[in-house]
């Protein structure tokens, strides 16, 4: 198996290099220092799996193994961690994706050749869970947009006038299948994210824009919910993000606000010199603070779920990904001051700084 | 004269589904549910428009499919329409690159789809 090894320190580089030599005559390692280096040596040599110190001269902490990711996102990463780091931020790499964590004072060429086998293992089975989602999702899709559409015909009127009766059996099929269809996309939309193969379509925006479309796009629905929006934006705030990916997580929160409001919901940005947040507030009944934990979990659907809304029980979780994928971070509350829910976005006003 | 659209598809029922509507919307329609029997490029009218599906069997790489039939002498300067079950940003941005008029994800973007080909044929 051959190794791609990150570590600039030339003691514990040649140390770890010695031990995994020594334990099997299979192992190739090859080691480099920087972060430029590996990537572009992943462009030339076929290897089988990363391994990689998190601090580097021309990288730290989680961003070194994000642009890991990144750069070979079907290769299996093992993160290696500093004596007298803590752990946080190699979990963080586990829960981003990476397939193990190592503690470089705690380790053997046994161990080490171990956890590089067992994380290629895992990473192959992470592929095909993967590449099977993404089949099976699009797969559903083409029968779904036929029912769809042979549903719109009917209901166009091509094949005969149709009685209310009719009508309304195939406004129920047409709108379940539009449900079915939403599903599929969130289900292949969130399993990218997890994976860390969402692209993000990254650029200088004024986050005004998307806030302002997304409050006017919604004003429908809240009119016929007797909801108002109250948007509070200053004149620009300028950050660096994927500006449609961003309309599609303040969609979500902010029709969720609008849904459960009772009377009016509240869009306020504070802005300082690094990172900017967006706090929605509605005037509904609040969180159910048994919910709170779980609310961005993929499926979880609170105990407040009004029925047929629709919903496929991702948006929250995609809206988490999204939000992460552009280092930031979103947070639900109740509000301190009165009844009602709160959830806060964070984002850096440069992706990762 | 009926403006002529050709479909190429692998999924019969999309071609009924879709050739029946831009039938009712007063266009001459002909589908293919064969991408690779290439016989829509050598009939003997030529269309008006293309809608292509850009996820067929055979064809791993839908760009390249329409890169040929958009270089394929019978059917050059006519434009095409990719109507597809796949909503990937980078594919929506490759077919926009190679020339196609229009990329519209089936289903949720069906109401763009019928418009724009409205608008493309006047």
């Amino acid at each position: 198996m051959k190794i791609l090894f990150l570590e600039d320190n030339p003691l514990d580089s040649r140390r770890i290099s010695g031990l995994l030599a020594k334990e099997s005559a299979d192992v190739d390692v090859d080691a480099v220092e920087t972060l430029a280096d590996a990537v572009s040596r992943l462009r030339q040599v076929q290897y089988d799996a990363i391994l990689t110190d998190l601090n580097v001269p021309d990288s730290e902490g989680l961003d070194t193994f994000l642009k890991f990711q990144e750069s070979a996102p079907r290769m299996p990463i093992v993160v290696l961690t500093g004596q007298h780091q803590d752990e946080s931020t190699a979990m963080d790499a586990v829960h981003r994706g990476a397939q193990d964590f190592l503690t470089k004072d705690d380790l053997s060429g046994k161990v080490l050749r171990r956890t590089l086998k067992y994380a290629i293992e895992r990473k192959q089975m992470e592929n095909l869970r993967q590449s099977f989602v993404s089949i099976v999702t699009h797969e559903l899709n083409t029968p779904i947009s036929v029912i769809h559409g042979a549903v719109d015909n009917l209901k166009e009127g091509f094949l005969g006038a149709l009685n209310e009766a009719q009508q309304k059996y195939l406004d129920m099929i047409g709108s379940n299948a539009k449900r079915l269809h939403r599903l599929s996309n969130d289900i292949h939309d969130l399993t990218k994210l997890e994976g860390g193969r969402f692209h993000l379509n990254v650029g200088e925006i004024d986050l005004c824009l998307p806030l302002r479309n997304v409050c006017d796009s919604l004003e429908g629905l809240s009119r016929q919910r007797g909801v108002r929006i109250e948007p509070n934006l200053p004149g620009t705030v300028r950050i660096s993000a994927d500006e449609e990916r961003i309309e599609q997580v303040f969609t979500n929160v902010i029709k969720n606000a609008v849904r459960f409001a009772d009377a009016r919901v509240d869009v306020n940005i504070e802005a300082d010199e690094t990172q900017v947040r967006v706090a929605v507030e509605d005037d509904g009944p609040g969180l159910d603070p048994v919910d709170l934990p779980m609310l961005f979990q993929p499926f979880y659907q609170g105990k407040q779920k009004k029925a047929a809304d629709g919903g496929s029980g991702l948006g929250l979780a995609i809206v988490r990904g999204i939000v992460m994928a552009h280092g930031g971070t979103i947070e639900a509350s109740n509000r301190p001051d009165r009844r009602g829910a709160r959830f806060v976005v964070t984002l850096p006003k440069s992706k990762g700084g | 004269m009926a403006k002529r659209i050709l479909m190429i598809d692998d999924e019969p029922n999309t071609i009924e589904v879709v050739g029946d509507r831009l039938k009712e919307m007063g266009y001459e329609f002909e589908g293919r549910s064969n991408p690779k029997e290439g016989q829509w490029a050598t009939s003997k009218t030529r269309p008006d428009l293309i809608v292509l599906d850009i996820n067929m069997p055979g064809w791993n790489d839908g760009i390249g499919f329409l890169d040929s039939i958009r270089h394929h002498p019978n059917l050059l300067g006519i434009p095409i329409v990719i109507y597809t079950s796949l909503n990937i940003r980078e594919l929506r941005r490759g077919a926009e690159e190679a020339g196609a008029s229009g990329y519209y994800q089936k289903l949720s973007e069906d109401k763009a789809f019928y418009d724009k080909i409205e608008k493309l044929l006047g």
